[in-house]
């Protein structure tokens, strides 16, 4: 029993059934060293919809939801010491320019002024990556990193400080070339 | 007064005795000690309708776990959950699970076919589990006889497997 490897607290069945069906076409972004473990995958936004459409959410939430960029990201600390996940380090740049990030507080607002139901918000939020994580030894960890919806290309450089003190060598990890779905 | 001063200084060295064995355990891999600290509120209704409060069960252990049906790492622990509460059935143990943000037909359909046998606390708009401040889901703490947070398991864990069994035991055996 893989439980230890496979236990990404916010790894949805949507992630394991269509991204992974599809990463044979489309081979989504993968780096893995003996510090980390990482793949994002840009999620289309018929998968994001049916995800939640299944769990009841409104047709407003739903709307809101397929406006946005999607990318999924897994990652697993690989190393024996803390590995600090903490969005806001992270570049995400879009023709030179940084791209806007849909942050929590973005939703919460958002699905406010839907009504949205409490329980909903609860559910979207645990499908999140979380903003900051101070990661253990062999701890996995995953999530939805939400953005403005572009055409353009982007790169996503992921930062990550180590150390229990955050004293330890920076990883720096660099996707290019990455694109929401339309 | 000698007395009471007595019975203050047993319960002193009880207590830090216990804590010294709970901190003693060889954890399993996965699992992590905390700094111990109140477990927040916890009071919610089973799937009976019938109130479960926390703060009642001092005086044991108890393995608080969160999850949701929609979660792939849940999906895998939970029949081994319900496996370590059945073998554990006889002791001090208190197993408590708690739904996150579904409704009840969702959480009886799944448990239905994964695990019937358990009973788990609805968190229906899921603000109890935002309270606890899980890592994630699934999440599970180890709740101590004094009602504090002693020990977080990372993500999903095999419960039924022996080094987490023996785990369990023995902090069911500790008060």
């Amino acid at each position: 029993m893989k439980l230890s490897t496979a236990s990404v607290g916010f790894l949805l069945m949507l992630f394991e059934s269509i991204a992974v069906g599809a990463e044979d076409k489309e081979a989504p972004f993968r780096y893995e060293d003996k510090n980390i473990k990482l793949r994002i995958i840009a999620q289309a936004p018929e998968q994001m919809s049916g995800f939640y459409e299944g769990r009841g959410f409104s047709k407003q939430a739903i709307e809101a939801i397929r406006k946005a960029c999607f990318i999924t990201v897994l990652m697993t600390n690989n190393s024996n010491k803390m590995i600090w996940l903490d969005i806001n380090r992270w570049r995400i740049v879009a023709n030179d320019k940084p791209l806007e990030r849909y942050k929590r507080d973005y939703w919460k607002a958002k699905f406010k002024e839907r009504n949205i139901p409490l329980a909903q918000q609860s559910t979207f939020g645990w499908t999140l990556l979380p903003e900051v994580r101070d990661l253990y030894p062999n701890e996995p960890v995953g999530g939805n990193v939400t953005m403005v919806k572009t055409k353009a290309s982007f790169t996503m450089e992921m930062r990550f400080q180590t150390g229990a003190n955050k004293d330890g060598k920076e990883i720096v990890v660099k996707f290019d070339e990455v694109q929401c779905k339309q | 007064m000698k007395r009471t001063c007595l019975f203050t200084l047993l319960l002193f060295i009880m207590f830090g005795f216990s804590q010294a064995l709970a901190e003693s355990i060889r954890l399993p891999k996965g699992i992590i000690t905390l700094t111990p600290k109140p477990a927040p509120t916890l009071v919610l209704k089973n799937m009976d309708g019938e109130i479960f409060d926390l703060k009642k069960s001092r005086g044991h252990w108890v393995f608080v776990h969160f999850w949701a049906s929609w979660c792939v790492p849940c999906r895998r622990e939970i029949p081994t959950v319900e496996k370590a509460m059945v073998a554990l059935a006889n002791s001090s143990l208190e197993f408590v699970l708690i739904n996150t943000a579904e409704s009840e037909d969702t959480v009886f359909n799944f448990l239905g076919i994964v695990a019937p046998d358990l009973n788990p606390l609805l968190d229906e708009d899921g603000q109890v589990t935002e309270l606890w401040q899980s890592r994630g889901l699934p999440s599970t703490y180890l709740v101590d006889p004094q009602g504090q947070q002693r020990y977080l398991a990372l993500g999903g864990r095999p419960w039924d497997e022996t080094e987490y069994m023996e785990f369990l035991k023995r902090l069911a055996q500790l008060k």
